[in-house]
């Protein structure tokens, strides 16, 4: 053999008794001609399953000369040194570590397979008598039922289908259980996971570990329709139905327990088969997109509700499998319940290390649903919204309570549409019926009133001029969409997705100004001189500023900063962010009531009896106020962290890393990098930082006593500035409470408190996920 | 990863704890393998085929840290440096970290990761980076305290569902580079 160097031999059947590998692959091939693997072309997918037909050892044109070496291959691996390795060049270390030692039990998912029981299939199971098809107990109808929303619901929360829900064999071939209940909630069941895997898909804010859309090549009774599968259900509830109401107690009469047992055995299925049917009406009606079909996907969940309360009541009516004394905690009851084979699709998945998806009990999987359908009537209140502005601050509001992958897709397909891209469809309009060009002209306009934007706009009949602005608009799609999408990803996606943003605004901000520019030009030759400056500019400008507010909070609520940093990006905030949202808002606040007023004037001119009235109304109107002050209370807010912060660097309270590897410098520009993409705002640089926050700037002597007055007065103003905003949400309020808890905080720091503990304090984000509490 | 385990069988030569603790490089080959992998297979959750000890090791033996206590291995240390084909940068990555259960606060995983860290900088690597678990609170304090923060959260990384940080130091300013006189207005 020809020695490379680094190697030793380490091919897989040398650490294995040869012979007994023969004689398992021959045992393989019985299992083969059994039918163990049915390529049945209905059911599995090509793949990578192996032939059913005949195997290696038997196929014709193979031969079956097998010669073994065993000794041989031995000997001649003694001419390799301690520690050399043999290996075919295009298969080395790096490939060998995500290989498989053949029938090694820890990484050949197949060994599995080979321990204890045959994994039986459908039709093997019907064969070997354990599996019933038709004369179910109510027991054991439930107890099926309810396995099987237990592994929907692992499946809906990111595992693969292939270990949840394609695990039940009832799901192979739903269409020859004998059982009408059975069979319809089956071929529901399968027509749901369609559908669902529809919406995820259609929406695409979804991620590997969100959700796996793979079905490896199973059927999900695409040729039943939907009505028929429906309708099905509906047949079994009515008969259940009538069970229910004939086996109710009666007044004045003992209940017979027999027939108390059935009335409530038959609530319990009712219950079941009833919930899935509404489920599937409530997602395939949202699906419709359309007034009319969201107020009976409302109505269906609300029903849904109801529903689980009654299956939870009723879960320990199903049928518990006796327990195996070798029985993995982590599979639950599923192993040995009729119907349910863990590893029937073991070898369809890649080679990894044989690992179970821990399926949800019965119980976490009806509580997992109520949740689900409380989290879908939520997202279904999106369109609720009228502006593309409600819009985004619902999706960022319901992002924030991290919901599901289905709810988040929902949201978004009810917002943004199912569209094909095309164009052309319905489904390519947003909910409301607009398309999203005209909405963001509206978005524009409510912004900030651009005069090119009013009716009648003089720069109308400039055709280059329109086309200028129809342009622009039409570019923005793109970026807004991805926007809105950005909204609907995983928080912790969320911020990748940022990045690429901030450049896609960037190239919009450029386009806005050009716009802004040109209008401007033609405005000021028109009949009515007018300026339009920094319009179209100052509402991209806004959202750049939100994107880059969003990428710097989520940082606190990923927990990604450490509090060594604090410092710098409170300061950025403070400084930077927020003030510049400030302004941008106060620009917008300024011009809008003067571009109404300018309309208004307009429109009394043309009714001279209004012209008084019109005079009269013309108040100082503030349509920004709360918001700006909100932001200012921010901007305050964190000037007193940043504040508070070096003060308590200055204490030595704040753990600071070693200094040998780190650098502050390096760690700054890093961190703000996303940001360099921008330059309407500019970036700021760490030597801007040094110069603005050298403390000699500040009034001598600088102790961090001062450093906590400073942080105290920001508190302060902060707060001051919340408490005279009317009616504060739920977020203001949390963030008040924070602002006054930190202005006490300070005030005992500056007093000398603590002083002699050199604890570093800790960061309480109970409130708010991105503002914490300092408790020392 | 590093993630306690609980209880595994004693090694037969105990250690005595009170003997200084020596540093090296891998240098003694299928001997010293043995031991690292024992060691690390001792405190880490996802098991390790072979191939993955022998793909670190054969390929960067001199990131490799072996902290010992007369003849027994107390602690390990297992790296990479390769350049990422995405961003061009040579970037190091930190793979698995282990120190004995009773030679734990002694400093020695500190050690380590300081020893690989220089020998990085050494190799010029423009950045270092590992992912542990967000519950990991020993591994995070180890690392923060020598400037590694958080780059990212990655979300139900790990078998069992939960979420990671991929931690990073960065050793140089990024590219383009960000001096501050082309940044100042």
């Amino acid at each position: 053999l020809p020695r490379f160097t680094e190697t030793f031999i380490y091919l897989v059947l040398c650490e294995i008794n040869f012979r007994k590998w023969v004689a398992d692959m021959e045992a393989v091939a019985e299992d083969a001609e059994d039918g163990v693997r049915e390529i049945d072309e209905s059911e599995t997918s090509i793949g990578n399953v192996p032939p059913s037909d005949n195997s290696l050892a038997l196929r014709p044109e193979y031969g079956c000369n097998w010669v073994e070496i065993t000794a041989e291959f031995f000997e001649a691996s003694k001419e390799l040194d301690l520690g050399e390795l043999l290996h075919d060049e295009l298969f080395g270390l790096f490939e060998a570590m995500s290989a498989i030692e053949m029938m090694d039990p820890k990484m050949d998912a197949g060994m599995m397979c080979n321990r204890g029981n045959k994994v039986l299939t459908f039709d093997k199971a019907i064969k070997a008598g354990v599996l019933k098809l038709n004369n179910f107990s109510m027991e054991e109808l439930v107890g099926i039922m309810d396995c099987i929303l237990g592994c929907l619901v692992t499946w809906l929360e990111g595992h693969s289908a292939a270990q949840t829900i394609l695990t039940c064999l009832y799901l192979h071939k739903p269409l020859s259980i004998e059982d009408r209940a059975l069979r319809a909630f089956c071929v529901l069941t399968l027509k749901l996971v369609a559908l669902i895997n529809n919406i995820v898909n259609i929406a695409g804010v979804y991620e590997e570990e969100d959700f796996q859309p793979g079905l490896y090549g199973y059927g999900v009774c695409a040729e039943v329709p939907e009505a028929r599968a429906a309708a099905a259900v509906r047949e079994v509830e009515e008969e259940l139905q009538r069970v229910v109401k004939s086996t109710r107690g009666r007044q004045g009469e003992a209940w017979e327990p027999l027939m108390q047992k059935q009335h409530e055995d038959a609530v319990a299925l009712f219950s079941r088969v009833r919930f899935l049917r509404l489920l599937y009406a409530a997602l395939s009606a949202i699906m419709r997109r359309d007034q009319v079909s969201m107020q009976e996907a409302e109505r269906c969940l609300a029903s849904c509700t109801e529903l689980v309360c009654i299956m939870q009541n009723t879960v320990g009516r199903g049928l518990r499998p006796k327990a195996h004394k070798d029985d993995d905690p982590n599979r639950g009851d599923y192993g040995h319940m009729m119907g349910f084979e863990p590893l029937v699709n073991q070898r369809l998945l890649p080679p990894t290390f044989p690992r179970y998806t821990r399926l949800r009990t019965r119980r976490e999987a009806l509580q997992y649903l109520d949740e689900l359908v409380t989290r879908i009537r939520q997202c279904g209140k999106i369109t609720h919204t009228h502006t593309f502005k409600q819009a985004t601050e619902f999706l960022e509001r319901f992002g924030e309570l991290e919901p599901c992958v289905l709810s988040r897709s929902i949201a978004q397909v009810l917002y943004l549409g199912a569209g094909n891209g095309s164009g052309t469809g319905p489904d390519d309009k947003l909910w409301g019926g607009q398309s999203m060009a005209d909405t963001l002209r509206s978005a524009a306009k409510q912004f900030i009133c651009p005069p090119a934007l009013m009716p009648k706009a003089a720069v109308l009949n400039n055709p280059q001029a329109k086309q200028y602005v129809d342009n622009f608009f039409m570019q923005c799609v793109r970026p807004f969409e991805q926007l809105m999408q950005m909204h609907g990803h995983n928080r912790a996606r969320q911020r990748d997705k940022v990045t690429d943003l901030l450049r896609e605004f960037a190239s919009l901000q450029d386009e806005a100004d050009e716009v802004d520019a040109f209008l401007h030009n033609v405005l000021l030759k028109s009949e009515q001189p007018r300026p339009h400056l920094a319009y179209l500019g100052t509402w991209v400008l806004h959202h750049t500023l939100r994107l880059m507010l969003h990428y710097l909070l989520t940082g606190f609520s990923l927990q990604l900063y450490a509090p060594h940093e604090y410092h710098y990006i409170y300061w950025y905030l403070y400084e930077f962010v927020f003030v510049w949202l400030v302004s941008a808002l106060t620009r917008a606040d300024a011009l809008l009531p003067d571009q109404e007023n300018m309309e208004q004037q307009q429109r009394a001119k043309s009714s001279r009896s209004t012209r008084h009235k019109n005079r009269k109304q013309r108040k100082t109107h503030r349509p920004y106020g709360k918001e700006i002050a909100f932001y200012q209370a921010q901007q305050h807010l964190c000037g007193g962290f940043y504040k508070a912060m070096v003060g308590l660097r200055e204490a030595g309270k704040v753990r600071l890393p070693q200094q040998e590897f780190d650098d502050e410098k390096v760690r700054y520009h890093h961190r703000f990098l996303p940001f360099n993409v921008v330059v309407t705002p500019p970036p700021v640089s760490y030597h801007t930082f040094i110069t603005m926050t050298d403390l000699s700037n500040f009034p001598q002597p600088v102790s961090p006593s001062a450093l906590y007055h400073d942080a105290r007065n920001h508190f302060f103003k902060a707060k001051t500035l919340l408490e005279g905003i009317t009616n504060p949400n739920s977020e203001m309020q949390a963030i008040l409470k924070i602002v006054k808890t930190n202005f006490v905080v300070m005030k005992l720091l500056e007093g000398g408190h603590k002083n002699e503990d050199p604890s570093p304090p800790k960061f309480d984000y109970t409130y708010h996920s991105c503002f914490p509490v300092i408790r020392v | 990863a590093t993630r306690k385990k609980e209880g595994r069988e004693m090694p037969k030569d105990e250690p005595d704890e009170k003997k200084k603790i020596q540093y090296h490089t891998y240098n003694k080959g299928e001997e010293e393998l043995e031991m690292i992998k024992e060691m690390i297979q001792k405190d880490l959750s996802e098991p390790y085929s072979i191939f993955t000890y022998r793909y670190f090791i054969s390929g960067w033996p001199d990131l490799c840290y072996l902290a010992m206590c007369g003849e027994n291995c107390v602690g390990t240390i297992v790296c990479r440096l390769e350049r990422n084909s995405h961003t061009k940068l040579l970037c190091g990555y930190i793979a698995m970290l282990a120190v004995d259960k009773r030679f734990r606060k002694r400093g020695i995983g500190t050690r380590l990761v300081k020893l690989a860290v220089m020998r990085m900088i050494s190799q010029k690597a423009d950045e270092i980076v590992l992912e542990t678990e967000i519950d990991n609170l020993g591994a995070l304090n180890l690392y923060e305290n020598l400037g590694f923060v958080r780059e990212l959260r990655l979300t139900r990384y790990y078998m069992a569902g939960t979420d990671a940080f991929r931690l990073k130091l960065w050793l140089k300013p990024p590219i383009p580079d960000s001096s501050d006189s082309l940044l100042d207005q």
